[in-house]
Order: C-alpha cells, then structure tokens, then sequence
C-alpha cells in the first residue's frame, strides 16, 4: 500500500506543487490584508474556495482520467494488486493533498485567532466549523471528480467535475458552516467514494 | 462486492447524488422566484401602518396637532437572513443567538460576558492586549476573569458553591452594564444579578407559572431587519421662538414632537414564551406583571387567520415596549410580524392590559379598498374584520402585480419538479418544521403549496389528501410519464421483472430524479435482433428476454433437401434448377441410349 501512495503522489505531484502554491499564496495574502498593506474585498474568500475545491475535483478527475488512458490499474492488477487496493491509495492521496492543502490555512487562521481577535469562545467555535465544513466540501469536490473521471471522451472528466463542484459550493451558501450541511456532505462524499469505488473495481480493463 | 449487491448499490449512490444535485439546482430556481416577488410588490403592499397609536399620553385630537403618532413597518425583500451563512454569521458572532456570549464591550479594556458550559457559569472577563504600558502592540491578547455568576451567588473564582446554570439566556439592562437578569431554561428560574455588589437574587418561583417554555427575555426580535419597524410622535408646529430655543428637536416642516419615546426601558421586562405570548415581570422583583400581549399571525401566501403565532413560525418579528417621558409608565407594546414565507406583515398595538388596540395587515390594494369603504360607513375600532384579515392573503397581492402570476407559476412548477414523495412528506411535515429552516431546506418544502396545505388543516388531513394529490398533479402526471418511459425501456434492455417493478416504483416516487438516475445507470450493452421475434435481445443472454427463444430456432433453419418441379423449372428455361446429376441418373441414361 505505502508503494502504491508513493507511486500515486508521484504520479500527481503537480497537483501537490499547486495546493501548497494555492496555501501560501493564501496566507500571505491573509498576512498582507491584516497589515493593512493590502485591502482585499469580501469576494476574495469564496474566490480562494473555489480555486481550491476545483484543484481537489481536478486532483479526483485527473487520477481517473489518467489511469483511463493509460491502463495503470490494468497493469498494476497483473501484479499482486488489486483495484480495491488501487482505489484506496488514489483516494488515500487525494486526502493527502486536501491536508497538504488547507493544514497550512488552518495554521494561518490559527494564528489570526491567537494574534488579531479577540479570545472569545465565540470565535473558537465559529472556526472548528468553518474548518470542518471547508474539509467536508473539499472531501466531496474530490470524491465528484472521481466519479466524474472515469468518464469516457474527454468532455465529462474534463469539465463534468468542475460543474458538479460550482453546483455544490452554493450550498454553504444555503445551509451555513452547521451540522446540518456537514451531514450532507459526508453523505455526498460517501455516495460518491463509494460509487467510484464501485465502478472501478468491476472494470475489467 | 458480487454482481448481486454491486448494482443496488451502484443505483442508491448514484440516486443521493442526483437527488441533492437537482436539489440545489430548483432550491435556486425558487430563490431566484422569491426574490424577484420581493422586488415587485409594490411599496404599498408591503407596508403597514397604524395611525394614531393611540398609546401616546397626549390626546392626538389636540387642536394645535398636525399629524397624530404613528407605527409602521415595511418587509425589506432584499434581505436574506433566512439564508443558512448570513444567519450562522448572525447567530455565531458575539452577541448573537447561539453565540452564547450576552455583553462584548470594546474600549481600551474589552469587557466580555459569556456562559461557560463546562464550569455552568456566567463568566465575566476582560481582555486587553500585552505591553500597551509600552505603547507597543501586544503580539498576543490577555484574559482575564472578573466574575464567576452562578445560581447560587457571584465570585471571582469558580468556586462549585455558587451552583451550576444549565441553559440561561440573559438580558443586560440597557443603561447598566452590571445589572442583567437571568432565566435557565432548565432550572425555570428567573434570577437579578447585580455585578457591582456580587449579588444574584432568585425571583419568586411563581413568575415563570403562567408562562410556556421561554424562548427570549429583554430584547423580543427575530431577524428584525427585515421589519423596518419605526414610531412617528405626534407633531405640533412650532413657534417662532421654538424655532429658535429648540433646533435640534425640530423635524421637517418645522414640527416638534409632542411626546417622546422614553429610551428607558420601562418598570417591565418582557419574556416571550414558545406559545407567542409576551409577559411582563416587574424589573427589580422580577414578579410576575401580567399578560403584555402576543405575537400576531402575519398573512401568508394562501393563509390568513387570526390567531397568535408561535415564534418559532414566524420569519421575523420585533416587539418593543412603549413608555413616554417623563415619567416612564408603561403603556403597552407595539409589535411587528412577518410570515414565514416572508410575503405578509402584521402590526398590532396592545394597550396596558395586553389588549389589541390597533392592528393592520398588509393586503391587496383591492382589499384595502374595499376595507376604508366599509370603515367609511362604519368607522372601525382600529381592529380589522375577521373578513378582511381572511381575505388578506399575499397570492391576492401578487396576482394585481405585473410579473406576479407568472412568478407564482413558476415557482408552482418548480415544486413539482420535486419528487412526489418529498411533497408528500411536506405536507405532513410543515407544522412541525420553523420558519428559518423552512426556507433553508432542499427536501421538505413547508412552504411549498404542498406544505401550505398541511399547516392550514391540521385537523382533517385524510380529508384533504384529495385536495393534496390536486396540488401535486403536474409532479404525479411528470412523474407517472417516466415511470412509463422507464418501465418500457427496462423492459427492452432485458432487466429481471422485479428489477423493472422497483424502477417503475422508484420513478413514480422519485419522479425526475429517478429518471436521471436511470439514464446514468442504464445498462449499456447493445441489442440484437432475435430471429424469432425481430425485438432486440441482450447477447449475453442465453435465451431472448422477450420470447424466450434460444439463439439457434429449429424451425426457422434451412433444410438440407428441396422440392423442384421439373416441369415448371424446364417451362421458366431455369435449367439450373434441375437435379443434380447422380450415377443412377447417369446409368439410366446410359440404358435409354441405344
């Protein structure tokens, strides 16, 4: 299994490149706003969302399309592996990347709480939840563009996952950072894992 | 996972995932709906206004009075608060609902009051930041506890002999930031806590008796942007050496009010249970004051009593207390609903005694018409008829608008691209589910028409299933449709009769959803003709799902032998057709020839 995480990770390195690239631009953006050298509007949050839940799906579509195309499960399952196997270490690294990814802007949203706002339990509270909820709707970007990557042609895998996540994200919008949209989400997620999963292991190619 | 499970488990995925996707896609088509209603109701309609007050201490038939007081509130349809971000931020940050901090004041040493679950006590804190002796900015805050507030006393460490509150909910006074009262939703006990002298003083245990389960104390709103309640005293004209002395109290058209709100808050406190009823305690005894009124039900798209609303079925209302200077008595409340569809308002007046004095709803223009010609003939107490608050529904309103029908069609449709059974479960869920999360929810629509059937007759519901299924008939017929298409294309593609049987009931339930879920699912071998039938048979499968019959058909196979007609081949000149030469043929031949 660490062969096939490792093997997967290499595979979708540019990907890792681009998440801890999306993190630290982030951050000095965050670093830079609350210096007061830079003023960014109430847009550039949502803005920074979505260019990460599109790097997840994108993460999801590409490990899929990939493999697709260029038959690695077909010739990795001639080998003592198998696709259950496979799948487990696609999804293992794009939870990866996720962490990879939004671990650094926790850290950063950390340090905003201890230094800029004031210690209310209040504001504590409010950022486990949106943490939480930004890992639910990265989990299930990510998920939909496993589905979305086993596609055949190039039109679904390339754009299907994009769509689907600019459909999703709204939902914060609607249901807010409560238990009410994380329960949806994990629902969503684990429909789509397990429908991917599904679909990979009974190919026969 | 073997074929047997791996297909009912590839359909339930994929129908979760195109159930909350074609969700989301119609909770915006709806929204989009409702907005835009908004923005086309006239001014009028949604506004209410009552005028005089008739709570003033000054006769508002003085002769020197220009206009009398007036109250009025106007639905804001541009504000979405119901929306689950703007409400969390609302609800989270501090002060707000469950935020579960009651003071936050900022100055150069912040003053915080919250409440402590784990050590089940009111805590008051204050945070400054490190090195400010220095001028420097501290790179790191300090907190520091002042208080510990507990049932049983005030300390200033968390001492387990002040006692433990459960769920309070706190009202500080307005002009004293040491003085709140406190009520535990658990304990039932009202409690006036002085922070200056660190004393906690339970009220008597008879003041909550009368009243249901309390929801708010103090302050009574909801989402209060959304009503942009306001009073309007009385104005006289000034004099010319008023003008003069005093300016700064002068309104336009050079009035002066004749009485002025007073910005105390009065010898009462108000506490509003889940029922709707507003109560009044004494503010320094906390002893039970009496009823001081009730919150009002605002006019909905197809309902409109006259009844008390609970708050929790309301999207927004605002009660405030009306005492005058100078001398602060109370003289009732005034108090602003809006309907959990957002369409309608009410604005009542309760005098002293908790009686409604004054009320308006809003209402069509043609029902406001028809209302000032019957109070023309008979002036009207300030309540409005039993008949016209029935007739002021908003579906009247919005059918005199231009773009209100088709809207309101729309938004009809959209609903019923719902699946049948989630407007099903609308209706008979709608009661039980609050006005906030209503218009949040992606599933179960309470105020769908569906949903508006179910509150309205709670009483006789088998009766009104007819009326139900009549409302939801686009989604039955839509829904009936592809369960037909469904069923004959599972049919045709070869898939087992109950796998047919549990796609037909699922389309039927599931309506559009689950005709999606199908394509997506569909099996995509191809078909061949069968030779015995001429209908498309799956190849995988041995025998012909349709007749049965296997590949090879006996009967339909050439035989190896033929029938010719000799005669009739020679006749044709098809000499092909004449047998093929054989050696008995041959040795006759030989014999024939001499």
């Amino acid at each position: 299994m660490w062969t096939l995480i490792k093997r997967e990770i290499d595979d979708c390195r540019v990907f890792f490149v681009a998440g801890v690239a999306h993190a630290v631009f982030v951050i000095l953006v965050l670093i830079s706003s609350l210096s007061g050298g830079l003023n960014i509007g109430a847009g550039a949050g949502p803005l920074f969302l979505l260019v990460g839940m599109l790097l997840f799906c994108g993460m999801g579509a590409g490990q899929m399309y990939m493999d697709r195309t260029r038959g690695i499960s077909c010739f990795l399952s001639t080998l003592s592996v198998t696709r259950g196997a496979i799948f487990t270490a696609r999804v293992i690294t794009g939870v990866l990347l996720i962490l990879v990814t939004l671990v650094p802007m926790a850290a950063g949203g950390v340090i905003v709480l201890k230094v800029v706002l004031q210690p209310i339990p209040a504001y504590q509270t409010m950022f486990l939840d949106i943490a939480r909820t930004v890992f639910l709707l990265s989990l299930a970007c990510y998920s939909l563009g496993l589905l979305t990557g086993w596609a055949p042609g190039r039109v679904i895998p390339t754009l299907g996952g994009a769509t689907l996540t600019f459909i999703l994200m709204p939902i914060v919008i609607i249901k807010g950072f409560g238990v009410e949209t994380a329960a949806i989400l994990v629902l969503l997620t684990v429909a789509a894992l397990l429908r991917s999963r599904q679909h990979f292991v009974s190919t026969s190619f | 996972m073997s074929a047997s499970r791996s297909y009912p488990v590839r359909v339930m995925t994929m129908g979760v995932i195109v159930l909350l996707l074609v969700s989301l896609g119609l909770y915006w088509g709806r929204f989009v709906c409702k907005i835009a209603l908004g923005n086309v109701t006239p001014y009028a309609n949604r506004r209410v206004r009552v005028e005089p007050c008739a709570l003033a201490p000054v006769t508002e038939t003085e002769p020197n009075a220009a206009s009398p007081s007036r109250i009025s509130a106007d639905v804001n349809p541009t504000r979405v608060p119901w929306l689950g971000v703007a409400d969390y931020f609302s609800t989270h940050l501090p002060l707000g609902a469950n935020s579960g901090v009651f003071q936050h004041l900022r100055g150069e040493e912040t003053l915080c009051t919250y409440f402590d679950p784990q050590s089940g006590k009111i805590v008051q804190y204050k945070i400054y930041q490190e090195d400010e002796k220095e001028q420097e900015q501290g790179s790191l805050w300090v907190k520091e506890s002042l208080l510990f507030v507990g049932p049983e006393g005030i300390s200033v460490v968390d001492s387990a002999d002040t006692g433990r509150f459960v769920a309070p909910l706190v009202a500080f006074d307005v002009f004293s930031n040491a003085s709140l009262v406190i009520y535990d939703t658990e304990l039932q006990r009202f409690f006036r806590g002085d922070l200056e002298a660190r004393r906690i003083t339970p009220a008597p245990a008879e003041s909550s008796a009368e009243m249901g389960r309390i929801v708010a104390i103090g302050q009574l709103q909801k989402n209060a942007e959304l009503l942009d309640l306001g009073w309007t005293p009385p104005l006289r004209p000034a004099t010319d050496q008023e003008r003069q002395s005093r300016a700064r109290d002068l309104v336009t058209g050079n009035l002066l009010p004749l009485a002025r709100l007073s910005r105390d808050p009065g010898e009462f406190i108000l506490v509003l249970d889940d029922s709707g009823c507003i109560y009044k305690l004494e503010r320094e005894t906390l002893a039970f004051a009496g009823v001081a009124g009730y919150l009002p039900t605002a006019p909905e798209y197809g309902i409109s009593e006259d009844d008390i609303a609970r708050p929790r079925d309301l999207l927004a209302y605002h009660v405030a207390a009306a005492a005058f200077d100078p001398d602060n008595t109370h003289r009732g409340l005034y108090v602003a609903t809006l309907s959990r569809d957002g369409t309608g308002a009410t604005l009542a007046v309760f005098d002293a005694d908790g009686e409604m004095i004054r009320r308006d709803v809003t209402m069509a223009a043609s029902v406001r018409r028809r209302m000032e010609q019957s109070e023309a003939d008979v002036p009207g107490s300030g309540l409005l008829d039993a008949d016209i608050i029935a007739r002021a529904r908003t579906h009247k309103t919005f059918f005199e608008m231009a773009w209100g029908p088709a809207l309101v069609g729309i938004t009809y449709l959209l609903e019923n691209l719902q699946p049948p059974v989630f407007s099903v479960a609308s209706y008979f869920t709608a009661a039980s589910i609050g006005a906030e999360a209503g218009n949040r929810n992606l599933l179960l629509l309470p105020d769908s028409f569906a949903g508006m059937l179910g509150r309205k007759h709670q009483q006789r519901r088998i009766q009104r299933m007819a009326i139900l299924m009549l409302m939801i008939s686009p989604s039955l017929v839509l829904a009936g449709l592809l369960a037909m298409a469904v069923k004959g294309d599972a049919t045709a593609i070869g898939l087992s009769d109950r796998a047919v049987k549990y796609w037909t009931a699922g389309t039927l339930a599931f309506g559009l959803c689950a005709y999606l879920t199908w394509r997506l699912n569909r099996p995509g071998e191809k078909l061949v003709t069968c030779v015995n039938c001429g209908r498309g048979r799956r190849p995988d499968m041995e025998k012909c799902h349709r007749c049965g019959s296997a590949w090879e058909v006996a009967e339909l196979n050439a035989p190896s032998w033929r029938v010719f007609d000799n005669h009739a081949a020679e006749s044709c000149g098809h000499t092909a057709m004449l047998p093929p030469h054989t050696e008995n043929a041959a040795d006759e031949a030989k014999e024939e020839t001499p």
